[in-house]
């Protein structure tokens, strides 16, 4: 174990023997097979560049997480505002009164974005991982990809955690002594306290003088100015050994420097060869790729189309230098990445869907009580014509039997006694049925 | 969340250790747990005019959700300051530091410029009623004490 004498180490030498071996444990994630990734937290990811001042949170002061927006159009991270509302329910900003439920929804699509565009370095980078990627992606960096991500030892009856590409090697955990300051360490640990710990890390240089980091001793030798090294013609035939600082001289001496420069031309044709050949090869397997698609094959005019089919840069001709292991791991990534957002935008469809039905259910009710209204006016409305009629009818019938010839107009009195009949029915009918316009 | 605090505490100090608005200065802040500023009264204020105060800031785990502790220190050089809610022990009365009118929006920085500007406004040079009792009997951490903002007029 090392000393508890950091800052870091102080704070958790007491805490369990899994967790004292490395100083970085605030960014270690907590394994538990495949949930590493929502383990992960993203407060304290490391940016790369600068981050707009509008998208970081008032209260944490780093780009928002998860973030959501109030009534009165402030944004923060879902867990700060949580946490400051618990203690006082107002917006921070504007000390509002704030409903946590009712006056807060997700921020909009295009806070989401930009802050899933913001390139982070992986939290790894304190074991070795140097790779920036954009946020929405470091996530399954680090639990499925990142050599450097800590997962649990295969050793059936050992519960330690180890690197991931050290996975292969078996159980790495146990003492060893280190070779420059005898203290003892893991073995799983070994490298890193060598790296960045050992008392007698750095070492000088016997034959240049300069210091470098001991067990890093093969890099330093490819490149210290005094170590010998086999003359640059070496391959058409030089067998002189000088230091690396005199090796320019020497060229200008050396008795292969005519063959050389021929010889060096046909080496840099090879190797273009050699990036032809790995084109070509690439090249035909697309066009099998579209064959078998049944993709009509494109004008040799048009190369647009292939162009299209391009991986992204770093990924087909940098294969060594390309972030992921595979292409396949690569487009994996990416699937998973469109799939966080697939689900975002379904989550996101589902609560417009939500709010419309609601706002149909509100509108329909409203609609639906005047049509209750309408329709019981039209009863009344209905009964009034009929009884009209009736009574049109009936007075039809009267003047038929009285009067059969219509030829003189009728008796005043005959037609006064009908007139208050019929207003006092309609009394009686309108005192039943109110009309409700 | 509880490591909430010292994270934001370290984005703060990187800022203000380039930064801070004039008659403010960073003495120290060797942990994430205390720091010290100083202040002064820009202003020709005859009641502060020359004088440099010390604050003290106490910062617990779950800052900047809780606010922080923060109170005048006396030294020889770094007198408490003379205001009607300031009293003699350093104790701060200003409802930005309670747990009511605190947000955690606010920061140190912040903070700092609003006790200079509550001396800024100030003309009376005296201290709260009942200073005397107060700072004798007085056994309570700042937080403890449950002040009364009747007098909104300093
Ligand atoms: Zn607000
Ligand atoms: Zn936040
Ligand atoms: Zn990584
Ligand atoms: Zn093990
Ligand atoms: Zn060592
Ligand atoms: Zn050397
Ligand atoms: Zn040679």
């Amino acid at each position: 174990m090392p000393p508890p004498n950091t800052p870091e180490e102080g704070l958790v030498a007491t805490t369990t023997n899994a967790a004292t071996n490395t100083a970085t444990l605030a960014l270690r994630p907590l394994m538990g097979g495949d949930s590493a990734a929502a383990a992960l937290d993203l407060r304290a990811l490391e940016y790369e560049d600068s981050v707009d001042e509008n998208l970081i949170c008032p209260i944490c002061r780093v780009p928002f997480v998860t973030p959501v927006i109030t009534n009165c159009d402030h944004v923060f991270c879902h867990k700060c505002i949580v946490q400051a509302h618990a203690l006082n329910p107002v917006c921070p900003v504007d000390r509002l009164p704030l409903k946590l439920v009712s006056e807060t929804r997700p921020a909009p699509k295009i806070i989401h974005n930009q802050l899933d565009n913001l390139s982070v370095r992986c939290p790894n980078n304190s074991r070795g991982c140097t790779l920036i990627v954009s946020r929405s992606l470091v996530e399954n960096h680090v639990a499925r990809y990142c050599e450097k991500t800590l997962v649990p030892c295969p050793h059936p009856s050992c519960n330690k955690l180890v690197i991931r590409r050290d996975i292969g090697k078996g159980c790495l955990h146990y003492d060893v002594e280190c070779e420059y300051c005898e203290q003892v360490t893991q073995k799983a640990d070994l490298e890193e306290h060598q790296d960045t710990e050992c008392p007698n890390r750095k070492t000088e240089c016997e034959l240049c003088g300069t210091e470098y980091v001991r067990h890093k001793w093969e890099e330093h030798s490819r490149e210290c100015p005094e170590a010998e090294t086999s003359c640059k013609f070496a391959l058409f035939g030089c067998e002189q050994h000088v230091k690396r600082r005199r090796l320019e001289e020497h060229a200008l001496r050396c008795a292969y420097r005519v063959v050389g420069p021929v010889g060096e031309q046909l080496a840099e044709l090879r190797a273009e060869l050699n990036t032809l050949q790995e084109r070509d090869r690439l090249k035909d397997r697309r066009i099998k790729f579209l064959e078998n698609r049944g993709f009509p094959l494109p004008t040799p005019t048009s190369s647009e189309p292939i162009s299209d089919m391009n991986l992204p840069e770093g990924s087909s001709t940098h294969e060594d230098t390309a972030p992921y292991e595979s292409r396949d791991q690569y487009f994996l990534s990416l699937f998973e990445a469109m799939e966080s957002k697939v689900e975002r935008l379904s989550s996101a469809l589902n609560e417009v869907e939500g709010r419309h039905s609601m706002m149909l259910f509100n509108e329909s009710s409203q609609i639906k009580d005047q049509l209750t209204e309408i329709r019981s006016t039209m009863g009344v409305l209905g009964m009034h014509v009929r009884w009209l009629m009736n009574f049109r009818l009936q007075e039809r019938g009267r003047a038929g039997t009285s009067a059969p010839a219509m030829s003189g107009p009728l008796s005043n009195n005959h037609e006064n006694i009908i007139d208050d009949n019929i207003s006092r029915r309609m009394i009686v009918n309108l005192r039943e049925h109110p009309p409700r316009l | 969340m509880a490591n909430l605090g010292p994270r934001r505490l370290t984005k703060e100090l990187a800022k203000i250790s380039n930064s801070l608005p004039p008659g403010i200065t960073l003495v120290s802040a060797d942990n994430l747990e205390e720091w010290f500023l100083d202040i002064q009264v820009l202003d020709q204020n005859p009641i502060y005019a020359g004088e440099t105060y010390r604050l003290k800031f106490k910062f617990s785990t779950s800052y900047p959700i809780e606010p922080p502790e923060v109170t005048f220190v006396k030294l020889d050089t770094r007198p408490i300051p003379m205001h009607p809610h300031i009293y003699s022990n350093g104790i701060i009365c200003l409802d930005l530091l309670g747990s009511q009118g605190w947000s955690p929006v606010q920061n140190v920085e912040s903070v700092c410029m609003s006790i200079q500007s509550m001396l800024t406004g100030n003309t009376k040079n005296e201290r709260p009623p009942g200073d005397e009792e107060f700072v004798r009997g007085n056994r309570l951490r700042p937080r403890d004490i449950d002040f009364y903002y009747h007098d909104n007029t300093v």
